[in-house]
């Protein structure tokens, strides 16, 4: 029976980041559009960064979450990847694995930890592409922010 | 491709090979850094660069091959040093960290100021890619900028090394402003300001102003290039970073990566 679109796009729900568990690439805003015709499945997806190196990993697993739908997975530059494309579900995801979501300002970021708002960015970069350092000054804890850009 | 865009081929060739292989070559001296970085977090924060930067040249890599050139992998670790062209400054093997401070800082004002001009090229894939670069780019010239005011205004000592660097680096910057032959064709792309007097004007005075706000003496305008990359005229240190790159990938030519 041949995939709909919507269905495709239910199944990408289960893909998730390779290094955050429990956020998918849906809630991350990298699938951009899917398109189903009589060759199969056509996803295209937005990186995040250009230099991701879970790029073709992500790839991989999203041919094997259509199953045996023939699926044509692309990276597509057409709009740029912003990390207000997370969303509602996927800033609470990055929390709870204790990386703070992203923000439009340094100041004020909560710490995934404790919550509080005492915290000092010590660094715009981070153990990964895509974080930037910070410090609680209240549970005197480092951690980790998904970096807006 | 549509056929009016692939008459231009040669063009954007000339446009896109010099901007690959300065992000791939700058990405492979910095990552040399690592584990050497004066600290923890630069460490960190200099790996990620570098490796934003390889990511850059990859995409740039991806475009080549559409417009006729091997596979970026080939791209890579396929050709002799007199094919790539890179500015010769960047190929240099690494000294003081004051030094390379002053060349990233120098670099991320050039690379900042050839993305503005490419972002107004008509090829719509490259001006999608430039948008999404610019954004991670602007991380890197503002971590070079503050490392560069940490330097300049920190200790005696800090001060001499940033100020030998730059002394040490000036006379052989000019070819990182060429394109390794006359640059007309750039007016009829219609990116008139990535001309070598055009953007090496921009890069003096964008330079120019910070020295001045350190309290650096402005060592004159950058020399004319003695020699120049982006012709294929490269230094011994591209041979030794080639030859050190691509050892692991010489040991079995038929390995899937």
């Amino acid at each position: 029976m041949a995939i709909t679109a919507d269905r495709a796009l239910q199944l990408l729900t289960r893909v998730m980041d390779p290094e955050i568990p429990g956020l998918s690439i849906v809630d991350l805003g990298m699938v951009d559009a899917i398109k189903v015709d009589e060759s199969g499945v056509h996803v295209d997806l937005i990186p995040t960064f250009m230099g991701c190196p879970a790029l073709d990993l992500i790839r991989q697993r999203v041919q094997d979450a259509l199953g045996d739908a023939p699926a044509v997975v692309r990276f597509v530059h057409t709009k740029p990847w912003t990390t207000q494309m997370v969303s509602a579900q996927g800033r609470a995801a990055l929390t709870q694995w204790g990386i703070a979501p992203p923000t439009d300002s340094p100041a004020g970021v909560r710490c995934p930890l404790c919550g509080s708002p005492n915290t000092r960015r010590t660094s715009a970069f981070g153990s990964g592409l895509c974080r930037a350092s910070f410090y609680c000054h209240d549970c005197a804890q480092p951690f980790e922010q998904m970096k807006s850009i | 491709m549509n056929s009016g865009q692939k008459s231009e081929g040669s063009g954007w060739v000339a446009l896109i090979k010099p901007v690959a292989d300065d992000e791939w070559i700058v990405a492979h001296r910095g990552s040399e850094w690592l584990g050497l970085a004066p600290d923890l977090e630069e460490d960190l924060a200099y790996s990620s660069i570098n490796q934003d930067e390889m990511g850059h040249a990859h995409f740039y890599y991806a475009l080549l091959e559409e417009l006729g050139d091997p596979e970026p992998e080939r791209t890579v670790y396929g050709r002799p040093p007199e094919q790539w062209r890179n500015a010769r400054i960047l190929e240099a093997s690494n000294g003081d960290w004051a030094q390379t401070v002053a060349l990233r800082y120098f670099y991320e004002v050039f690379d900042d100021l050839r993305l503005e001009g490419l972002s107004h090229s008509l090829w719509q894939p490259l001006q999608d890619g430039i948008r999404t670069i610019r954004r991670e780019e602007s991380y890197h010239l503002r971590h070079f900028a503050t490392w560069f005011d940490m330097l300049a205004v920190g200790t005696p000592e800090s001060r001499r090394r940033l100020v030998n660097g730059i002394d040490a680096l000036w006379m052989n910057l000019g070819d990182l402003f060429s394109w390794g032959q006359p640059d007309t064709w750039l007016a009829a792309m219609g990116l008139d300001n990535l001309s070598e007097p055009v953007i090496k004007a921009a890069w003096e005075r964008r330079v120019g102003d910070k020295l001045e706000a350190a309290g650096i003496l402005w060592p004159g305008p950058v020399p004319a290039p003695l020699a120049d990359g982006r012709r294929g005229q490269h230094t011994q240190d591209l041979q030794a970073l080639l030859n050190v790159m691509t050892e692991v990938q010489r040991t079995d030519l038929t390995a899937q990566w």
